[in-house]
């Protein structure tokens, strides 16, 4: 017996198949990047703006450099107290709201080398109600909106 | 012909084939593998095999990659970098590091050029065999595309153009 990702207009929500290891696997690591690429984001704008620099993460957070360095690298086996951690040192917090998982995915621009479309371009409905995708947003110790995310 | 040229002859060979996201997404940079390293991250994979949870993973890095999400890199000897050029004779060869789960999954091949990796060789963590797949994986170039050479530079905008963070330098 095989097992493969599901094409995710496959779940609905009257789907009561069960979630396969697989597809927990490809979306909790998709969440970790996305949430890894929001927090390098705010660092990156942080280090060009005020001098932001690991070493100053890791007085904040009494840790060694390295260890911001390996959490900066890769989100790896970030826990969410990883995550409020981190924002933290940079003065910001996470907000969360949840956003319709393929209502949010299409995109239009297309690598001049990119010569096969989606396999699952012709399969996107958006009546089927599908994964929410967790948007993070970055809000500073002033309550602003940081950074959006999409 | 140019590099791009070449790399759509190969893909109308079938010899390299263009790693395609799940999702419809824009694709800022592209991944093209040798047809048995897609395959195995593609799946389908046994049941029960480590594969059903690892290739999903690999899966989800080069997603990232091709819609511009952030990467970190090296041109140094820096771990837990995404991407890492290996060094000495194999400067043209990089690697994309598949951290998680443990052991990981590395992801041999080249720039073909900006923003454009090629993929010869996928390999678990624990059984790299560094000479050796720096040897097939320069093998493999050169079957591919003959005299025509990757990226080398020691600019890390060369290979990646944007949202990169070189780790060494931060």
């Amino acid at each position: 017996m095989t097992t493969s990702l599901k094409a995710w207009s496959n779940y609905t929500s009257d789907n009561e198949t069960p979630i396969t290891r697989s597809d927990k696997a490809y979306f909790r690591a998709r969440t970790r990047k996305h949430v890894h690429d929001v927090v390098l984001r705010k660092f990156v704008e942080l280090a060009d703006s005020e001098g932001m620099s690991k070493a100053k993460i890791a007085r904040r957070l009494s840790v060694h450099p390295a260890q911001v360095t390996r959490w900066l690298s890769s989100p790896g086996n970030w826990t969410i107290d990883t995550l409020s951690d981190l924002l933290l040192a940079m003065n910001c917090q996470a907000s969360v709201r949840a956003d319709e998982l393929m209502a949010q995915c299409a995109g239009n621009y297309s690598h001049e080398l990119a010569a096969i479309p989606s396999i699952e371009e012709k399969d996107v409905s958006t009546k089927n109600r599908e994964y929410s995708r967790v948007v993070i947003r970055l809000r500073d110790s002033n309550d602003v909106d940081c950074i959006s995310t999409s | 012909m140019s590099i791009h040229d070449e790399i759509r002859q190969r893909v109308a060979e079938g010899r390299l084939v263009e790693f395609v996201p799940i999702p419809p997404m824009s694709r800022y940079r592209m991944v093209f593998l040798e047809p048995n390293v897609n395959a195995r991250i593609v799946g389908p994979w046994p049941a029960g095999d480590d594969d059903e949870v690892e290739m999903p993973r690999v899966r989800a890095d080069l997603e990232n990659f091709i819609v511009k999400g952030m990467v970190t890199a090296t041109l140094r000897r820096t771990p837990n970098a995404n991407f890492k050029r290996l060094q000495d004779q194999a400067r043209k060869v990089w690697e994309i590091r598949i951290l998680d789960p443990k052991p990981g999954n590395r992801l041999f091949g080249f720039f073909a050029a900006q923003d454009v990796y090629v993929g010869t060789e996928l390999i678990r963590r624990d059984e790299v065999d560094i000479a050796a797949d720096i040897r097939n994986a320069k093998t493999a170039w050169r079957s591919l595309f003959g005299s025509y050479e990757p990226i080398v530079s020691e600019d890390i905008y060369d290979y990646i153009s944007e949202s990169v963070v070189e780790l060494h330098k931060r």
